[in-house]
Formats: C-alpha cells, sequence, structure tokens
C-alpha cells in the first residue's frame, strides 16, 4: 500500500504521521525531538512508523524549527552583509520605532551580525532603475578576499533600489560567487524580497543569509539518512505561505520556511473544512505556552507579505496567525489583591502543579483538573496520571488570596483564558472586515478541545470541529499542502500604463526565471496550477493588497477587483486615486488531493462511558461522562456534560452542547436545541 | 461605595476595555488616509467613563496620555451631561483645550446604554495642514492663527446625522481635502467601534456589575501606584535645562522641574519654567499635565496598562502664564520641545533616589527636516511636503547603553521613513545616512549615537525648514556619565557657502544643493573608565568611537587597542 509521511518538528516533541493515499487511513507516534541532529529524531520516528520499510513511502514532508531555533538562540552562521557605500547603518538603524510606550530602557533586537560585519562596496542605483555608478570589480575581488580572511561562513548582499533594477547587486554577486569558497552561499536581496523598503528587504535578506547554513546541513543531513533507508523519492519542506517546496529550494531560500511552524495546522484545518462543506473556518491551536489562532475565507488560509520574528521584519509571504500567551501553562497569580493570568508559562518542566514536577503556581491546566475537564487518569492514555489533589491545593491557596473557592477561582482562570482568547479572535476577524460567527471553529493542539466550546460560546460561535489526532494535526495537515513555487517581480508603474499583453510578458518572464529542474518536479508530480496575483496600493501609499488575478486580465476588471478587495480590508476605497503595481508574482500550485475520510475503525454499537467524574460548570456541579473517542460509533451521538479522551488530547463538551462523529472522523459539536446557554 | 464584584467579573472586564480600545485602533489604522496615522501611529485611541476617566487604552504616541481626558471634561463642562445625545460625534482641535498643535483632531463620543450615557470613546489623529500658513511645518509663527484653523467642540454628527457642511469646512481648509475627510470618517468610525463593545460588555455584565468592576480596576492601579511612589525616599529633587529657543526670538527657554515626593504622594512643580514665548513652544496646560504623567509612568510601573485609577498621587504645579500655559494667541506648533526635555528632567531629579529606573537624557526632540517645492517631472508639476523625523541616541541605564538611532521618546512606535520611500516620492536624493561617531556619551554605560543624514535636493527653490532643538542642553549623563554631542544641520558642506544651522523657515536652496544633518547622541551612566574595556575596544572595531576618543575619554590605554576594520 503507498502512503505518504510527515514530520512535524517541535521544541520538546516530533509528531510523526502516515497517510494512506487511497483509504485516507493514517498512523500517528510522537518522538522526542533532538535538538543537537534533529534530522536523527525525525528519521528515528519515520523508523518507528514503517518498521524499517521505506519501499512503500511515496513521499514525504517536513517542517523544521531549526532556522528559527538558530535565530532565537543566535547560532546561526558568521554571516557578512555587503551594501551600498554611505548607507552601512541601514540594518542597524531600523525603523527607530519602540513598541513598548513607556520604556525608557529600550534595547533594540540583538543584531544577527555586528557593524564591522558590514562592508560597503561602491556603487549607485537610482530610483528610476538607472545605474548612476557600476560596481567596481577590482573592489569586489578585494572585498572577497576580506570576507575569505574573515572567515565568513555566509554572505547577504543588498542594494539601494536593487528590487527596480538588480544589476549592480547581480554583478557583486558574480564576483563574489567566483572568489569565495564554494561553500559560502550569497544571498542577494532583490532573489529573497524584491521590494521597496531597503530595512525590511536587507533584514529579511540578512536572516537568510544567516540560517542558510544551518538549514542546508539539516536537509543534506536528512537526504542522507533517508537515502541509507533506501527511500530516494522526493522529500518536501514547508513553507510558510502554506504550500511545500522542494529540498534545494528550502536549502537556498530557508527564510520562506522560517515561519512554517503553525501552517500544517492551518493548511489542515482548510482542508477538514472543505471536506465538511465549510469554507469560514477559525483555526484554533493550543498547546503549553501559546495560544494561536489563523482565519481560513473561503477556502483559504490568509497571508501577510510582512511579518516580524524577534522582532525583526521579514518580507516573506507568510500564513498569517494572531499568538497570545495563553496556554495550558499559563500562570495565574495576584497583583494588588486581584486576578491575572499569564503570559508566564510554567513550561514543560516543572509544568502545571497537577503534574508533580514541583509545580507549585496554578495554572489553566491544573484549573481544567480542578473542575473535572480532564480525566486524571487516563492523560496520555494513562501513561502520566495527573494528581487533583495538588491541583486541588494550589487553587485553595490561590483562591484564598481572592476571597474564593479553589472551584471558584479555577472556573475564574477559565473564564479570564477563554475571555482573552475571544478578543484575540474578535481583533483578527476584525481586521479583515469579518464577524466571527460567520465562522466555524476548529480546534487542535493539546489544549484547543478543551476549551473550544467555551471558546465558541463566548463568540456565539454554532459549532466547533475537532479533528482526529488533534495533538498531531499539524504532521496530517502538511499532507494537504499544495507543491508550489514561487516567483515575483517588482514592477512599480501605474496600472492603467499597463495593458494585459504587458501582464502577460511580465508573468511569462517571471515564469521563464524559474529553476527548470523544480518546475519540471512539479510537472512529473501533476497538473500544474499557474496562480497569478499583484501587489497592488493607490497612490502615495506604502503598503500594498495582494490581489489574487484568477482570471482577471484587463486592467478595468483588475482596478475594480483592487478597489472591493480594499474596502473589505479598510472599511473606504479610493476609486478616483491612481493605482501602482508594485510587484508581480506568479506560483506554479500542485494541489495535493484531499485524502477523504482518515478516522479510525469504528467498532459496532455505542459506546457506553466507562465512568464519570464530577465535573463544574458556571458553578453548578455536573455529573460528567468520560468517553474514549476511539470508541465512538460513526453517527453517535454524545451529549454534554461529557470528556472525550484520547492519546494526546481531551475535548470538553459542555452542559447544552452535543458531540457527534462526522464520516471523516472528526467531533461535530453543535448548540443542543431548545437549551438556552446564554449566561 | 459600590456592590462587591467577583475578581474574575474584575479581570474580564478590565481586558474587555483594554480589547475593546485595541478594537477602535484597529478600526483607525484601517480607514485612515494618511500615512503618519496609520503607519507611524500619530494618534491616541481611549474609552472613558461618564466622568472621562479612562477605561481602556492602545498603543499610539506617549505624549497624549491623560489629555483626551481633559478634552471631554472641557466639552461635558460646557454642555453638561444631559447636553449629550445618543450618536453624537464631537470634534475639537483647540490648542487651549487640548494643549497641543491645531494639525492633531481630537474626535469623541458619548456612549449610551439603554437610555443613560455611561462612556465616552475617543481618538486623536494628525492628519497634517488645517489652514496653517505653511503646507510643511511652520517654525516661526508668533500667534496661533498662522498655525491652523481653531475648532471650539462641534458637533460634527447629531443624533446619527452627519454635519456635511460641517465636513466641507474642515476639508476645504487642508491642503489634503480628501484624506482630511477619510480621516475623520476613520476617526468617527472607531468611536462607534469602541461604543459598540462597551455596549456588549454593559449588556453582559448589567451596569452596576460594570461599575463595580470599574471601581476595583481604578482601585488595583491606584494601590500600585501608591506603593511605588511610597517607595521612594522622601525629599525634594530639582533639575533645569534649557531649549535652544522658540524660534522667534533667540534666547533659550527655561524648564524646571522640581519633584517632591511625601509618603505615596508625588508632585511635579513646574516653578522656575519660563514664561510663555513669543515663538510657538508653549504647550497647554493640560499636556504639560500628559508629559509629566509620561515622566511618572516611565518611572512607575511602566509596564501596567494604564486606566482611570492611575496617577491619583501625582499632582502637577503648572506657573501661571508659563511656557507650559498657554493662552491666546501664544503659538504652540512645537508644543513638544519643552515637554520631552521635563520629561528627560523628572528622570534627572530622581535618579539619586531611583538608580535602576532612570536613564540619562536622550537627543531630546523630534528633529523635524522639512523640504517643500514643486516636483516638476515631464509635463507635469505637483507640490511635495517632506516632513523627515530623524533618529538620535537614547540615554543610557544602570544596567545597558543607550539605544542608537531611535526615535523621540514621546513618539513611540513611530517610524523613520525609508530612504528609498524618500527618493521615490519626492525629488530628493539621499547621499548617505549612518550612525553618527563619537557622538554619545561617554560613560561606564555609553548613551546611544546620533545619526548622520545628507540631503540633496534636486529641484531649484526647494525650500528647506529645520527644527533642530537640544544644542543648548544636550543630552546629559549620569552619576559620572558624560554629556553627548547636540545637533546641527550643514547646508552646502565642504563648499564656500557652508552653513551650520539648528533652526530656519523656508531657506531656498538651489538645485543640486546638499544638507547634512547631524542629530545628537544619548547621555552616558557612570564614568567611562569603569566602562568594560572589552565594551571600549568592540565599540573602536564597530566602529562606534574612534581610537583616539576610546583612549581619551575612556582612558583605554594603547595595549589594549584595536585596529579598525574601516
Amino acid at each position: 500500500m503507498p502512503y505518504r509521511l510527515a514530520a512535524d518538528v517541535g521544541g520538546t516533541f516530533t509528531d510523526i504521521v502516515r497517510l494512506d493515499e487511497a483509504t485516507g487511513a493514517c498512523l500517528a507516534t510522537k518522538v522526542p525531538t533532538t535538538p543537537d541532529d534533529i534530522a536523527a529524531g525525525v528519521v528515528r520516528g519515520f523508523d518507528e512508523i514503517v518498521d524499517g520499510d521505506y519501499s512503500d513511502v511515496t513521499g514525504i514532508v517536513y517542517g523544521t524549527t531549526a532556522g528559527l531555533n538558530a535565530l532565537i538562540q543566535r547560532t546561526g552562521a558568521r554571516t557578512a552583509l555587503v551594501t551600498t557605500r554611505g548607507f552601512r547603518d541601514v540594518y542597524e538603524i531600523g525603523r527607530g520605532n519602540h513598541p513598548d510606550m513607556y520604556d525608557n530602557q529600550y534595547r533594540k533586537p540583538e543584531p544577527l551580525l555586528r557593524r564591522r560585519d558590514v562592508l560597503e562596496a561602491t556603487e549607485r542605483v537610482d530610483r528610476h532603475g538607472r545605474v548612476v555608478t557600476p560596481v567596481d570589480h577590482g573592489e569586489l575581488r578585494a572585498l572577497a578576499q576580506r570576507l575569505t580572511d574573515g572567515g565568513y561562513e555566509s554572505v547577504a548582499v543588498a542594494f539601494l533600489h536593487s528590487y527596480v533594477n538588480p544589476a549592480n547587486e547581480r554583478a557583486a554577486a558574480e564576483i563574489l560567487r567566483t572568489a569565495l569558497p564554494s561553500t559560502v552561499p550569497v544571498t542577494l536581496s532583490n532573489d529573497i524580497a524584491p521590494e521597496l523598503g531597503e530595512y525590511e528587504r536587507v533584514s529579511t535578506t540578512v536572516l537568510n543569509a544567516y540560517v542558510t547554513p544551518v538549514i542546508r546541513r539539516y536537509v543534506t543531513r536528512l537526504r542522507h539518512l533517508l537515502t541509507e533507508r533506501g527511500f530516494t523519492g522526493h522529500a518536501f519542506v514547508m513553507q510558510s505561505n502554506g504550500g511545500v517546496l522542494t529540498e534545494q529550494v528550502a536549502a537556498a531560500q530557508p527564510v520562506r520556511i522560517i515561519m512554517s511552524g503553525p501552517v500544517g495546522g492551518v493548511i489542515g484545518a482548510g482542508a477538514i473544512g472543505a471536506g465538511l462543506g465549510t469554507g469560514h473556518v477559525l483555526a484554533v491551536d493550543m498547546g503549553g505556552t501559546s495560544f494561536d489562532v489563523s482565519l481560513i475565507v473561503d477556502g483559504a488560509p490568509q497571508i501577510a507579505l510582512e511579518s516580524h520574528l524577534e522582532g525583526f521584519p521579514v518580507l516573506a509571504p507568510s500564513v498569517q496567525t494572531l499568538s497570545i500567551g495563553a496556554g495550558g501553562g499559563s500562570i495565574a497569580w495576584t497583583e494588588a489583591d486581584s486576578m491575572r493570568l499569564g503570559p508566564r508559562s510554567s513550561g514543560a518542566r516543572p509544568g502545571p502543579v497537577c503534574y508533580g514536577l514541583g509545580g507549585r503556581e496554578p495554572t489553566t491546566t491544573d484549573a481544567n483538573v480542578v473542575l473535572g475537564r480532564i480525566a486524571t487518569e487516563d492523560f496520555l492514555g494513562g501513561r502520566m496520571p495527573l494528581s487533583p489533589d495538588l491541583a486541588g491545593r494550589a487553587l485553595d491557596d490561590y483562591g484564598a488570596r481572592l476571597g474564593l473557592s479553589a472551584a471558584e477561582a479555577a472556573e475564574g482562570i477559565l473564564t479570564v483564558a477563554n475571555s482573552a482568547m475571544a478578543d484575540a479572535i474578535r481583533q483578527i476577524t476584525l481586521q479583515r472586515g469579518l464577524d466571527a460567527r460567520d465562522f466555524t471553529l476548529l480546534a487542535y493542539g493539546g489544549a484547543g478541545p478543551l476549551h473550544a466550546v467555551a471558546l465558541a460560546e463566548e463568540l456565539e460561535i454554532g459549532r466547533v470541529v475537532v479533528p482526529p489526532r488533534p495533538g498531531a494535526f499539524s504532521a496530517w495537515g502538511m499532507l494537504h499542502a499544495p507543491l508550489r513555487h514561487d516567483g515575483a517581480v517588482s514592477v512599480l508603474r501605474p496600472l492603467d500604463a499597463l495593458t494585459a499583453e504587458d501582464l502577460d510578458d511580465t508573468f511569462a518572464a517571471i515564469r521563464a526565471g524559474l529553476d527548470p529542474g523544480i518546475v519540471a518536479t512539479l510537472e512529473a508530480d501533476g497538473s500544474v496550477r499557474e496562480q497569478r496575483s499583484l501587489d497592488l496600493r493607490y497612490r502615495g501609499q506604502k503598503y500594498s493588497v495582494n490581489l489574487p488575478l484568477d482570471g482577471l486580465a484587463g486592467t478595468g476588471s483588475i482596478r475594480a477587483a483592487f478597489d472591493a478587495r480594499y474596502r473589505v480590508l479598510f472599511g473606504f476605497a479610493s476609486p478616483d486615486t491612481p493605482v501602482e503595481v508594485v510587484n508581480a508574482r506568479l506560483a506554479l500550485v500542485v494541489k495535493q488531493a484531499y485524502a477523504g475520510p482518515h478516522g479510525v475503525p469504528q467498532p459496532a454499537g455505542p459506546a457506553r462511558p466507562r465512568h464519570s467524574i464530577q465535573g463544574r460548570y458556571d458553578g453548578l456541579r455536573h455529573v460528567t461522562a468520560v468517553v474514549d473517542r476511539d470508541d465512538l460509533a460513526a453517527d453517535e451521538q454524545v451529549p454534554g456534560p461529557a470528556v472525550l479522551t484520547e492519546l494526546t488530547a481531551t475535548t470538553v463538551v459542555p452542559p447544552g452542547w452535543r458531540a457527534a462523529v462526522e464520516a471523516d472522523g472528526s467531533l461535530s459539536i453543535t448548540r443542543l436545541p431548545d437549551t438556552d446557554t446564554a449566561r | 461605595m459600590t456592590a462587591p464584584v467577583s475578581p474574575v467579573v474584575v479581570e474580564v472586564v478590565r481586558n474587555a476595555f483594554n480589547s475593546a480600545a485595541e478594537e477602535m485602533s484597529v478600526s483607525l489604522f484601517r480607514g485612515a488616509h494618511t500615512p503618519v496615522i496609520y503607519e507611524a501611529k500619530d494618534c491616541a485611541v481611549g474609552l472613558y467613563d461618564a466622568d472621562a476617566r479612562l477605561l481602556g487604552q492602545a498603543p499610539g504616541l506617549p505624549i497624549f496620555l491623560g489629555n483626551i481626558q481633559a478634552c471631554i471634561q472641557h466639552v461635558t463642562a460646557k454642555i453638561g451631561l444631559d447636553g449629550y445625545a445618543d450618536g453624537d460625534v464631537f470634534v475639537l482641535n483647540d490648542a487651549y483645550i487640548q494643549g497641543s498643535h491645531l494639525t492633531d483632531i481630537t474626535v469623541l463620543a458619548p456612549i449610551f446604554v439603554d437610555g443613560a450615557l455611561v462612556a465616552f470613546a475617543a481618538t486623536r489623529a494628525d492628519g497634517g495642514h488645517l489652514g496653517g500658513k505653511d503646507l510643511g511645518v511652520s517654525t516661526g509663527t508668533r500667534h496661533i492663527y498662522e498655525e491652523g484653523l481653531r475648532i471650539p467642540p462641534v458637533r460634527l454628527v447629531k443624533a446619527g446625522v452627519p454635519d456635511e457642511e460641517i465636513f466641507d469646512l474642515l476639508s476645504l481648509n487642508s491642503f489634503f481635502h480628501s484624506a482630511r475627510r477619510g480621516d475623520l470618517e476613520a476617526q468617527i468610525a472607531a468611536c462607534y467601534k469602541g461604543a459598540e463593545r462597551i455596549r456588549a460588555i454593559y449588556r453582559k455584565f448589567g451596569r452596576p456589575v460594570v461599575e463595580a468592576a470599574t471601581a476595583d480596576i481604578f482601585r488595583q492601579s491606584e494601590e500600585l501606584d501608591r506603593r511605588a511612589v511610597a517607595a521612594i525616599p522622601d525629599g525634594t529633587y530639582t533639575a533645569s535645562g534649557l531649549i535652544d529657543d522658540d524660534g522667534v526670538s533667540g534666547t533659550p527657554v527655561r524648564v524646571q522641574a522640581t519633584v517632591r515626593v511625601a509618603g505615596d504622594e508625588i508632585t511635579v512643580d513646574l516653578t522656575g519654567s519660563s514664561p510663555a514665548t513669543p515663538g510657538p513652544v508653549n504647550s497647554g496646560r493640560v499636556q504639560a499635565i500628559s508629559a509629566c504623567r509620561v515622566a511618572f509612568k516611565e518611572l512607575i510601573n511602566p509596564e501596567a496598562p494604564v486606566t482611570g485609577g492611575n496617577f491619583r498621587n501625582l499632582s502637577v504645579v503648572i506657573p501661571e502664564g508659563s511656557v507650559f500655559d498657554a493662552h491666546e494667541p501664544s503659538p504652540v506648533q512645537w508644543y513638544y520641545t519643552p515637554l520631552g526635555l521635563l520629561i528627560d528632567l523628572v528622570q534627572q531629579a530622581l535618579a539619586p533616589v531611583l538608580p535602576e529606573r532612570v536613564a540619562a537624557a536622550h537627543f531630546g526632540d523630534s528633529m523635524i527636516v522639512s523640504f517643500v517645492g514643486t516636483a516638476r517631472d515631464g509635463a507635469g508639476a505637483e507640490d511635495f511636503v517632506l516632513i523627515d523625523a530623524e533618529t538620535g541616541g537614547w540615554g543610557a541605564f544602570h544596567d545597558g547603553d543607550g539605544q542608537d538611532a531611535m526615535i523621540n521618546v514621546i513618539n513611540g512606535d513611530f517610524k523613520n521613513l525609508p530612504i528609498e520611500f524618500v527618493e521615490n516620492k519626492f525629488p530628493i536624493t539621499v547621499e548617505s545616512y549612518g550612525l553618527r561617531q563619537d557622538s554619545e556619551g561617554a560613560g561606564r554605560f555609553r548613551g546611544g549615537l546620533g545619526v548622520h543624514k545628507t540631503f540633496r535636493v534636486e529641484q531649484e527653490g526647494t525650500a528647506l525648514s529645520l527644527w533642530l532643538d537640544r544644542s543648548v542642553t544636550p543630552a546629559w549623563g549620569l552619576f559620572g556619565g558624560h554629556e553627548a554631542t547636540g545637533p546641527v544641520a550643514i547646508v552646502a558642506p565642504g563648499t564656500p557657502d557652508e552653513r551650520r544651522l539648528n533652526k530656519i523657515t523656508d531657506l531656498r536652496l538651489p538645485a543640486g544643493r546638499s544638507v547634512q544633518i547631524l542629530t545628537g547622541g544619548g547621555g552616558g551612566y557612570g564614568d567611562p573608565h569603569d566602562r568594560d574595556r572589552e565594551h571600549v575596544a568592540r565599540d573602536v572595531t564597530d566602529g562606534y568611537i574612534s581610537a583616539r576618543r576610546a583612549e581619551e575619554v575612556y582612558g583605554l590605554d594603547a595595549s589594549q587597542a584595536v585596529t579598525t576594520t574601516d
């Protein structure tokens, strides 16, 4: 039976999923992440799930946090920046802003290279793209010698206005590549981020250069280990923009994969939503330390053209995620005799009090335990029973400081946590001009399904979906990401100065500039669809909006579509203001087929609660059924209050709601009719 | 006394107020037409109770902290709480009400729940030119009427019905007609969004609970403030300094701050500061109070969200007729220049008792460079206005160097303009831009560096205006730290026409003329001889300071010296 594999590398654990392409059946496992040699941990997981036999594996998709870790820990390559003479400090100066309003002791993010690592080259291109001063070959050769002598492992080149004419950057790169050791990659700003705005472009280029050697090592090592095991098929890497790309592109442009951490889950959420016939999905991922929410609108994840990582701007399209510091490990504390929750987290060690590993401060997880929302004996399939007594005592103490009982304090913690998450969701939907009530909430991650229904209540959302294996959902989602290869060029011309033929020529030029080897890979894998889009803005603005062309050809219809899109995003349009085309983008996409139902085999007959626990909802005690999710039959319904347990997650069905098993194995939780759940 | 309310509800309501303000802010950025609002965040957004006490605010310009409150109080004093109708929206900008300059537009709306006025939503945003004599910045104004159109509180929307005639009046007076209207609409939409969220909070919890929770939220803030001030030793602490001049008369303007701490109460007394000036550096009383609140907030619980319970233990004494008590017709365009100095001075005054909280002075002002002219490109000609706020060095503190090249402290998340943006939008070339070596105040922890930036104008007759203050009192150091170098502009550097300037209005430049801007650094903290020798050597290697300065000022001996790479 042919199948594909996916690996989602997290900070503590790596999730491995194996998907049978024909039936959609899948297996999942969890192995410890091996930070010193991440590839080894990934392959260990693969070995386990294929039982050492790779002969039926047709493809592999993996994500990696290696680039992000190198950035956070500042363990990336020793990197130099070559830039326009007279502008050495653009990278260090940044934009001069300070996000914390009253912080008089602000510190900028620690730069990835020092001022001594920035070398100036005599050259200049003006705003029209005219080469005012060509590069000086002799000077660049001398500069290459300095880079070699300096022991630099990676080089970034970023010149002013290279987004409009990259000639000087390319000329410089050619000289450097010839003169530098072949192991030293050279990253050009116009290849990585051909966009106006020198600081953001140079920041993105430096980041790419900084992580390139790390990612290259990881990709090469993983390929080596796979080859040793006889796997010679394609391996793809998850990108930040929701597609997967080949190992070669990932190794050359790692900035495209650096924010891919949360992306697998969002793609999975879109796939499940499509299978259930719903296009608007709120993908909610809650783990130990954070709560991440992303929007899927009409089946498409929302993409941001610019984001921030560790305080640095990154110009690489990425699935937009709003993250707040609210997870299972968020610690409750007091200030001025008042309640506060998070953002400090107990982490994996010592973890919540109920883990019994020495944690003393109550967390959100402890509150869930005290309220009977987690079946403590079944946690992690019974491998790690939790202590309700320890949690209860911690909450007794905490409540006493506020004049509350342990149960009141616990419900209070959940109320505060859920309100903060609901506020975050309201903000992210409002930013897009949308209403949360029009969405289905899809929850995953270890703690997502615990809080999902309470969140839906808060937001007046009618339906919650919990996919099978919510703890390994991101890895499963990766297997549904399209293959994707992107190119872009800077245009910077008024829209009405362009004809449909000009645009066709532009896109043809982008396509012609794509790596033919990668294009061939895509074409071998299926039917390639070409997606064209333009970054547009009203004249005078800096920020642009990406408009997918989807069949739009004439500039008149593009103009009208842009005004309409702008109105949705910003509440107004300016039909009389000229529109500029900033960038043209082209993506070659090969869609993955949705693998269809992927539930576990269904036993006959309705499951019976194995036991019940004492739960508490809205101040009232409820006898709560504890049901093993694997025991549920297709179409079976479970009325709340109930707790559905499985290996890596717990789903809470509060009173007034009921859970039903969908054909694809997902749980669909809806409000019971005739019940007023309003508080 | 209000009824007791669960601490859970209090915390949920507290978060909800701030989240509601965030939603207002999102709504404002979405709708605003003027880049300085949606990109540079030159704005403020807040929700207030019926007594104009702050419920929640979103990040914006720190310097507006607390003075929108005064605008609401002013309108209420004028028309009474009974004078508001559901759906009303007021606009105002008068400098003597809101305290700041006339391009800042305040929009506020009452919020009604079940027929009762329970709260206000308000925004302030700077939309640029509105009726002033100059399209760019005015530097030489002598009375308010040169600076723009004064708007007293006016009902822009009456019970839900926009007054088109007032919209037209305001749009017509702006160089940017349609953007002015768009910005106003965005400010109104933001107020409505705030009102919607407040009504939802009231519906969910009921008015008595929300009001009890609000009282407790204020109690928390007050308690934290009082606890922090009580920890400061009682005493009187003073500092004073000078701004260069008022832009008209050429004489320095004195700012004096005397801080008195007694128990858990603190007073900032500005007695000793200069009288109101003929030139535009006066600020309205409420804006001076805001600046004292910013100074307070930087030292007292800076990370906690601001509420109506804050600053209850802060008194501000402003001498009548002083530069901080502007009255008609005093000009106010550069109201913030003395205020930036004031904020630094409060830190200097309290440094002996809060050595770990304070920072040495920063470069101190917004360092505005403006070019106005007509761009001629082939057939067409178009007027342009470039207003660029340059960065400078921040002050060092007890365990860290001041940061290099930052925007003015009072401007928060405001960002500089990209060079590529400037060159694309204006007939101006930037020849070079970088850190200004040796401009820092030396210290055990050094101040941040200022920058150098050289512009070259392409169009004949482009008019240069400059406002580069803080050269008379550059950023000072603390605890033995040295003062930094101040700012200056050099027109036509290295030519026989070279001129050094700090302030100028409408200097006409010939095509091809260069203007170099040098901004100041931040002050140092502690004796430079105590600076970690490795850090001194590192600063030389990286070219932040010269080898000579390392030797002469930091006392790095030759054996420790390192050759620079560039």
